[in-house]
């Protein structure tokens, strides 16, 4: 009775297959292939009926298909690492247990379990199986007959069973894959979902905020909490692992982060609170870097505690400082406590929290980015909403085009005005500069606006200032500077308890627009006496209560004023 | 309201004439497609295009001046053009232009009346 083989163990499933396939030849088996009786007569003629004569007159070889009568044999695993297989693999055709000179443990457990003889399949050069067959029932030898029979056999079956070896494999892997890009397809999801789609942003700052997820989503998080009393809640995280849990931690982080920034002020409290709910959860051998602070965007203070992220860094006229504060990484143990430490962001002050995706990216030769870059990422930014895009080319040149990016990305950058302006009922004053684009002078209404929107101010008086703002930049952006995006425009609003006031400054030189302005007449213009054009500077002036108008020669300003006795 | 809002113009024919539905911003970059609405609406028997500023976000001088082409248009064609939905900031531009000399400015709808 034949007893074909069993799978060895292979601890790398990426080896070839060396597969061992059991073909016990079952009564059922025997009666189809001999003459129906498990006797010795049919043993002995199966053995005749394979015989090298009659071997041109045979089937194809089917498994399972009886070589010779054996007895049955368990099947012995072969171990991968067994210099056996090697042995095997460079056999030429049967080998008979007896005769093998190894002694391996395999070795001694094929004799145990009375295999005689092995016939290796080998196709390509690689062992890919063995055939494992006991004794005979007939209690003779295997005679040569046999074994160049078994040998055939197993050039025949070899190829087959590898081919089936490798359908399977990709099958497997294909799986593997499949799942892998699902996973990756939730983790950026969750991550997604949990990263905030708009920032709450005070007057006087700029923050903002830029996300790249590495291919294989990492669990960064930042956020920009609303607090009582008009303070701002700044967060930056990073949680350990990839994938589907990482962002499954990084948004249960989120979620406490932000619940408990809503009851404690205090930043070293928040994160103590956030330790301890996240102590008790999170999975083993995972925790989360985050860098929480409060800024108040009144007095520029920002109190901050650190639980193990990258130092932020801030930087006032090209100085950088990393800032300090040190602290366990959350859910790494309990009961961790943190300190608060507190810097000043006063006007033209930027603060960069970044994640160390950006510290740890590497250079074409392998040098990395570093800390010491990443500060100096700061020096030179634009102000304005280029800066995030610009800081990211600094670094894109660094890693050059072929980067494969290893983690996550993440940046927040706050960007406090150079321009002092205080709350509603102070006197203050603010100034933009914007490129003459067209179309830019909304980008001045809307500027203007939002710094005037806690300006007590009547409907129709602001709906009449705005139209002027924009009518005056709009003169000034397409006459003055010929919509030529390099030159700027600066508009500069101040308020006072009685008067609203904007200057607009172009470089159109002497322009006396005031004193040559044509007053519109409905009549001429549609009798086409007049442009239909023309009706900026009359709406500046209709509409606010004075107009003045300097130049020191090369600079051109229109000062637009408002009284606010009509306030309501 | 969303000042940023691109230009767009439906026309929706009446019993006298059209209604051209603005929306958007009407400044410089609404003038081509404005004047050839008004165009499209001016049938032979057009004797009255009202224009609906509902759905409007902004207009600025370029976009009086585009409503002034269309008014020399309209008094060539010999077309009545009549404001609807204009807000009271607007109401007052076409006041102080004296746009209202040559078009009928309807008055606001009633508080919480549909328009």
């Amino acid at each position: 009775m034949a007893s074909l083989v069993t799978p060895p163990s292979r601890p790398d499933r990426k080896a070839p297959g060396m597969e061992t396939t059991s073909m016990t030849d079952t009564p059922q088996a025997a009666e189809n292939s001999s003459d129906g009786r498990g006797d010795g007569a049919s043993d002995r003629r199966a053995a005749r009926w394979w015989s090298r004569r009659d071997r041109a007159d045979t089937a194809p070889v089917a498994a399972p298909m009886p070589v010779a009568r054996t007895r049955a044999v368990d099947p012995v695993e072969l171990p991968a690492n067994d210099p056996l297989l090697a042995y095997l693999a460079q056999a030429r055709g049967p080998v008979l247990v007896a005769d093998l000179e190894l002694r391996t443990p395999a070795v001694r457990r094929l004799r145990e379990a009375g295999v005689v003889m092995l016939v290796p399949l080998v196709a390509n050069a690689q062992l890919v199986g063995v055939v494992q067959l006991g004794d005979r029932l007939s209690e003779q030898d295997y005679s040569t007959a046999d074994r160049e029979l078994l040998e055939q056999l197993a050039g025949q079956a070899a190829p087959a069973l590898r081919v089936g070896q490798l359908v399977r494999e990709q099958q497997a892997e294909f799986l593997v894959r499949e799942r892998y890009e699902q996973e990756l397809q939730v983790a950026q999801l969750i991550q997604q979902r949990f990263l905030p789609a708009d920032l709450p942003e005070p007057s006087g700052w700029r923050i903002r905020p830029y996300y790249r997820a590495a291919r294989q989503v990492g669990g960064d998080f930042y956020d920009v909490l609303d607090l009582p009393g008009g303070k701002l809640g700044l967060v930056i995280g990073d949680v350990t692992d990839k994938g589907v849990p990482a962002a499954l931690v990084m948004a249960s982080t989120r979620s406490v982060l932000r619940a408990a920034a809503q009851r404690l002020v205090d930043p070293a409290k928040v994160l103590t609170r956030v330790n301890d709910e996240l102590v008790r959860d999170i999975p083993s051998r995972m925790f989360v870097t985050c860098l929480y602070g409060v800024l108040d965007p009144t007095t520029g203070e920002f109190e901050f505690a650190n639980a193990g992220h990258d130092l932020p860094f801030i930087e006032v006229d090209g100085e950088v400082t990393e800032l300090d504060a040190r602290g366990m990484p959350l859910g790494m143990l309990p009961g961790s406590a943190y300190d608060n430490r507190t810097v000043q962001l006063d006007p033209g002050a930027r603060l960069l929290l970044y994640s160390d995706g950006i510290a740890e990216a590497h250079a074409p030769d392998g040098e990395m980015f570093g800390f010491a870059r990443t500060g100096d990422l700061l020096i030179g930014l634009p102000r304005s909403d280029a800066a995030v895009d610009e800081l990211m080319t600094r670094l894109a040149a660094f890693t050059g085009p072929d980067w494969e990016q290893e983690d996550d990305v993440t940046v927040v950058l706050v960007d406090r005005s150079v321009h002092r302006y205080g709350t509603a009922g102070q006197q203050w004053r603010r100034v933009f500069h914007l490129p003459s684009t067209e179309g830019g002078e909304r980008d001045a209404i809307r500027l203007v606006g939002e710094a005037l929107a806690d300006v007590e101010l009547a409907d129709d008086r602001r709906d009449a200032l705005s139209t002027a703002i924009g009518e005056a930049v709009m003169n000034a952006m397409e006459h003055a500077h010929g919509h030529d995006p390099t030159l700027q425009v600066e508009v500069a609003v101040t308020v006072r308890p009685d008067l609203i006031s904007v200057a607009i400054t172009d470089q159109g030189g002497e322009d006396a627009l005031l004193d040559h302005a044509e007053d519109p007449d409905i009549g001429a213009k549609l009798r086409g006496e007049q442009t239909p054009r023309g009706w900026g500077l009359f709406l500046v002036r209709s509409l606010v209560d004075e107009v003045h108008e300097t130049s020191d020669g090369e600079q051109h300003t229109l000062t637009l004023e408002l009284t606010r006795d009509g306030a309501g | 309201m969303n000042i940023d809002a691109p230009f767009a113009v439906h026309v929706a024919p009446q019993h006298d004439g059209a209604r051209l539905v603005l929306s958007g911003r009407v400044d410089r970059d609404a003038e081509d497609d404005l004047l050839a609405a008004f165009v499209a609406a001016s049938e032979p028997g057009t004797a009255r295009v009202v224009l609906d500023f509902g759905d409007t976000t902004y207009i600025n001088s370029s976009g009086l001046a585009a409503i002034v082409a269309l008014l020399a248009d309209a008094r060539k064609r010999d077309i009545a053009v009549v404001a609807r939905s204009l807000t009271g900031h607007y109401r007052h531009l076409f006041e102080i232009t004296r746009l209202t000399d040559l078009i009928e400015v309807e008055p606001a709808p009633e508080p919480g009346a549909s328009a």
